[in-house]
């Protein structure tokens, strides 16, 4: 109930901010630290993730007003817009992407990866795996177990249906398990 | 365990259990007036918000556009009627002349 109340209120918002953008505080204030934190997980520094935060902000301002209520929340189109952000940045610098990973969800990842002979791949080789995915395999495997993101608002966030991002994790999954047996 | 793995051999640079700010430090960051002057500094070179900055200038060029081209296709289709008037006043003296030129014969 009160999650739908919050859910009014916030499309109230954003139908004031699409009129006037100074009430896009609200906005701002709600979602400034899961952004900040979000791109700080993918991002060097912290003054970094903060830059790239402001940028989506303000790409948000600008954009405000394409974004239609189709069911998706606000968070997944900030998501979006931020990962789009993070992605420009590495290819205008054409530096390395970094990844943060929880060593507590290492375990559960190599769970998810099963052997015909039951065997559990050791951190230093799942880490070592993740070297074999590309942007967008790292993207689907760091929001899935790192960040413990539904396959509903992967798919919100990356703009693909629920099928579809089952699918292309379970693809994401078979290729490390092939490196690491492999390997 | 607080680390970077970092090596030439590495596509990525992964960070294990990195250390996350406090939401106070978080919330320090936070600077919605800087974010919101660089909006209307975008927004504002647009050209659609150029154009509507500038609008009672911009309105006084549209009118002199706008009567310049209604002029214009007035004084083409003037043009035009008179060159239409012309021709059928060839016309006509041409069928009078070969009027005139048969009746001669005739005689």
């Amino acid at each position: 109930m009160s999650n739908n109340v919050n859910q009014i209120t916030e499309e109230k918002i954003i139908l004031l901010a699409k009129k006037d953008r100074k009430h896009f505080k609200a906005l701002y204030t709600k979602y400034f630290e899961q952004i900040f934190l979000f791109l700080l997980r993918r991002s060097e520094n912290e003054d970094l993730a903060q830059e790239l935060t402001q940028q989506t902000f303000i790409k948000a301002m600008l954009n405000i007003e394409s974004f239609e209520f189709k069911g998706f929340p606000f968070s997944s189109w900030l998501y979006r817009i931020a990962l789009n952000e993070l992605n420009l940045f590495y290819r205008a610098n054409k530096k390395k992407r970094f990844i943060s990973i929880e060593a507590d969800a290492l375990p559960e990842l190599s769970e998810e990866i099963p052997t015909e002979e039951d065997f559990r791949f050791s951190n230093e080789n799942l880490i070592r795996a993740l070297n074999v995915l590309s942007e967008g395999e790292l993207t689907l495997l760091e929001m899935k177990f790192f960040e413990k993101r539904s396959h509903n608002e992967i798919g919100e966030i990356l703009g693909i249906s629920v099928a579809n991002a089952k699918v292309k994790l379970h693809r994401v999954i078979k290729k490390m398990r092939d490196f690491m047996q492999n390997a | 365990m607080h680390n970077q793995i970092m090596s030439e051999e590495n596509k990525y640079n992964i960070k294990v259990n990195p250390k996350e700010p406090s939401k106070e430090e978080i919330r320090k960051r936070m600077d919605f007036e800087g974010a919101f002057k660089a909006y209307t500094h975008k927004a504002y070179r647009t050209p659609f918000s150029k154009f509507k900055r500038h609008a009672p200038k911009n309105r006084k060029i549209s009118m002199l556009i706008i009567l310049a081209i209604i002029v214009s296709i007035l004084v083409f289709t003037e043009n035009d009627e008179g060159n239409k008037n012309l021709k059928e006043d060839k016309i006509e003296r041409y069928n009078h002349n070969q009027e005139n030129l048969d009746t001669l014969k005739l005689d």
